[in-house]
């Protein structure tokens, strides 16, 4: 029953027309962004490991906004629809409800790397920084989007409305990515500090940083990296814990 | 004769004015030296620490000093914007006294490949005169190895292949 959902989750979210034209989308922006590196005098003068860090650094952004923004469609979409009640008659507990989204929001993220896999190839290529790629994108990059994801399940599951949702997760992804807009001297003091220095983006894009330039030590990007394993374990503990909201609209 | 002369000492005034302030912007009362590294060339990425001495050279205390550093880019004749290279932040040094000498490290990492002439700077709230250092030459080597073409291939056929897919998705529903 569980792989039954995953399977109506992935059919409708990834494998519709709606999922290939965010592939498209990806790989668009992907190949603009490819292009120019070999292309605009400036950017064609960044070290391999800078324009591998950019490109992942894209990749990861769009990909959290789709995953949120499929996240917050899938509980809100089906009280909309009122494909709910069915859903909730079914043997499948309310945790592994949203497990299964989970899973389907992971499957597409799959999907988006391998689309992504030919680009980052050909531009660590020779730079024997490939397998680095690899290990960041399925380590750093899953843990992030499962992150996320779940936020937007949280969302989507108190509230009614798939817009609200989707504006209040695309808002708490761009609060904690705050600090990627801001410049040097803006992210050492007030908010954008607190912000920047306690962001699992922020901690992830500093891991990248010491990852591919400063080439640190995997226990110090271990460390680095707490914020956004507390991330991942409390949103995960929240998505769980709100599945027992998952439930009819009033008067249904 | 009195119109002449009345002209002539004005003249004169003015130029004994305009000295004094000439003076007054020539007198630093710092020294900054570069202690190393003499010269770089090294691959982008590269995060180095610029060793600078600086002196205040006067017999009197300075508050408010800072110091940072500027680059100018040879190959295209301009200065470079240092935030990309994480050194737009000065580094305060705050009160010096009386010939006191400071060594400070200035901070940079390497991103642009070019030529390039890096200078320090240190600057008092107190003085306008702004002292600069001896610039030390800055070679940032290219190292890319990324093929052009290989990216030309996957940049147009990506995008193509996953529009043909959209195109048989939408094909399929109707």
């Amino acid at each position: 029953m569980f792989l039954a959902l995953v399977k109506k989750e992935t059919k409708e979210h990834i494998f519709s027309r709606k999922g290939i034209g965010f592939l498209f989308v990806v790989s668009l922006l992907l190949s603009i962004l490819s292009f120019s590196f070999i292309s605009v005098k400036e950017l064609s003068l960044l070290d391999q490991p800078t324009v591998v860090m950019t490109t992942l650094k894209l990749l990861l952004g769009i990909n959290i906004l789709i995953a949120m923004v499929i996240g917050a469609t899938m509980i809100a979409g089906e009280k909309e629809k009122g494909t709910l009640e069915s859903l909730l008659l079914t043997p499948l507990t309310k945790r592994n409800i949203i497990l299964a989204k989970l899973a389907a929001i992971l499957i597409f993220w799959l999907i988006v790397t391998l689309v992504s896999l030919p680009y980052l190839f050909v531009l660590a290529y020779q730079a024997n920084l490939f397998p680095t790629v690899l290990l960041y994108l399925y380590g750093i990059g899953t843990i992030l989007i499962i992150s996320f994801s779940s936020i937007a399940l949280i969302f989507s599951t108190v509230l009614v409305s798939t817009k609200n949702a989707m504006i209040l997760a695309i808002m708490a992804f761009l609060i904690t990515a705050i600090p990627m807009f801001l410049s040097t001297t803006m992210k050492k003091s007030g908010l954008a500090k607190v912000i920047s220095e306690n962001s699992p983006v922020s901690a992830s894009m500093t891991a990248m940083k010491d990852i591919f330039i400063n080439k640190m030590a995997a226990p110090q990007v271990l460390i680095e990296l707490i914020p956004v394993f507390i991330f991942f374990l409390l949103a995960l503990f929240f998505a769980l814990l709100i599945a027992k909201k998952v439930d009819f609209l009033r008067g249904e | 004769m009195k119109k002449y002369l009345t002209i002539l000492i004005l003249f004169a005034g003015l130029l004994g004015f305009n000295t004094g302030i000439a003076k007054a912007q020539d007198t630093s009362n710092f020294t900054i030296e570069i202690l190393s590294p003499a010269k770089v060339a090294e691959y982008p990425g590269k995060e180095l620490k610029i060793k600078v001495k600086i002196t205040n050279t006067t017999d009197q205390e300075i508050k408010n000093v800072f110091t940072y550093i500027t680059m100018a880019n040879l190959s295209k004749n301009w200065t470079v914007n240092l935030e990309d290279y994480s050194a737009d932040q000065p580094v305060t040094i705050g009160t010096m006294k009386p010939h006191e000498e400071k060594i400070v490290n200035l901070p940079i990492q390497l991103v642009y490949t070019a030529d390039y002439y890096l200078y320090t700077t240190v600057v008092s709230k107190e003085n306008p005169v702004i002292t600069s250092s001896v610039a030390i030459p800055v070679k940032i080597i290219g190292n890319t190895k990324i093929v052009p073409l290989q990216v030309q291939i996957v940049s147009t056929v990506m995008p193509l292949l996953l529009l043909v897919l959209l195109f048989i998705t939408m094909k399929i529903k109707r």
